[in-house]
């Protein structure tokens, strides 16, 4: 493994506990701060807790300028992480699929928010299969000489 | 009763989709039929019978309920149920409780649309030449309602002879 997390421990070399880390450095960092001090929207910091330091870095104050790579003498910042960021997975949910097409229509949640507001349980239906119905409807209850005519019942 | 009521007579329609097109082309400015705010759904697997659907702007309506911004607002002078696009948030809570599907999304912008009877002079009308659809009194649909049931009634008495 070439990087490490940004909470990179210079004792143990263990990276951090954090999921998401964007700014990573590889196992050259010596701990100097030459990033820290020269990080211009002081995005970078640091905390020497007992026996350890850590290096910090905050996503949200971060402008993505690459100083802290320019500057770095062991070339140890591994900018990459944050110009090529990923996806991160928020949340996930159970989907609700139309009853005909399968088509999935929206969440488990988003049903009960529905079902609350409305007197009625509302049809698990796509808009064109809400629409089929009324038609299947209509080819069964219209008794229609004009239909029949047609061919259309 | 004064207010007029756009009127469906699925046995006149054809589904030659002249009022998707009109409906389309007043409101998104092509000829882009999946934008169109009336939907005429048959045809194939359904024989020859084809059915115009459009917001049935109803007395109480689902999607004013569901709406969590008050985006929807039922215009009392013309009895239509109007969707405020300034105000809705694109939930899709109203796409989804509708019953009968008359409610689209427009993803681009964000927001959902529905017939909101052209102001009151529904192009679609003006633009349906076999009369599947009028925009008329509600007090004359009544005896129009009632003539269709006299003659169907009839016409299952006869059958019955």
């Amino acid at each position: 493994m070439l990087s490490y997390a940004i909470r990179y421990n210079w004792r143990t070399g263990s990276s951090g506990e954090s999921g998401m880390s964007f700014f990573k450095v590889n196992h050259n960092c010596n701990g100097c701060l030459a990033c820290v001090q020269n990080c211009p929207a002081k995005a970078l910091s640091h905390k020497d807790e007992g026996s350890s330091r850590t290096l910090l870095h905050n996503i949200s104050l971060c402008a993505r300028c690459g100083n802290c790579w320019r500057v770095c003498p062991q070339k140890a910042v591994q900018f990459e992480g944050i110009l090529n960021g990923q996806w991160d997975e928020v949340t996930t949910m159970e989907l609700v699929h139309c009853m005909v097409c399968g088509e999935p229509l929206y969440t488990d949640g988003f049903k009960k928010a529905l079902d609350d507001k409305l007197e009625y349980d509302p049809a698990i239906l796509c808009p064109l299969h809400k629409k089929t119905f009324s038609l299947d409807a209509w080819r069964h209850l219209a008794f229609d000489e004009k239909l029949s005519e047609r061919g259309a019942l | 009763m004064t207010m007029n009521v756009l009127s469906i007579n699925p046995r006149n329609c054809d589904g030659c989709g002249e009022c998707e097109n009109a409906c389309a082309e007043k409101h998104s400015g092509g000829q882009d039929k999946a934008r169109s705010r009336i939907r005429v759904v048959g045809g194939n697997g359904h024989g020859k019978l084809f059915v115009p659907f459009a917001c049935r702007q109803c007395d109480n309506p689902p999607c004013m309920s569901v709406c969590q911004n008050s985006a929807i607002y039922k215009d009392e002078k013309l009895n239509r149920v109007v969707i405020d696009p300034n105000k809705c948030i694109g939930c899709k809570m109203c796409f989804s409780a509708c019953p009968f599907g008359a409610i689209g999304f427009d993803s681009t912008r964000g927001f959902a649309y529905k017939c909101e009877l052209c102001g009151g002079d529904p192009e679609c009308v003006k633009a349906c030449e076999k009369s599947a659809l009028s925009y008329i009194k509600g007090y004359n649909l009544h005896y129009i309602r009632m003539y269709e049931s006299a003659n169907k009634h009839y016409a299952v008495i006869r059958h019955q002879i």
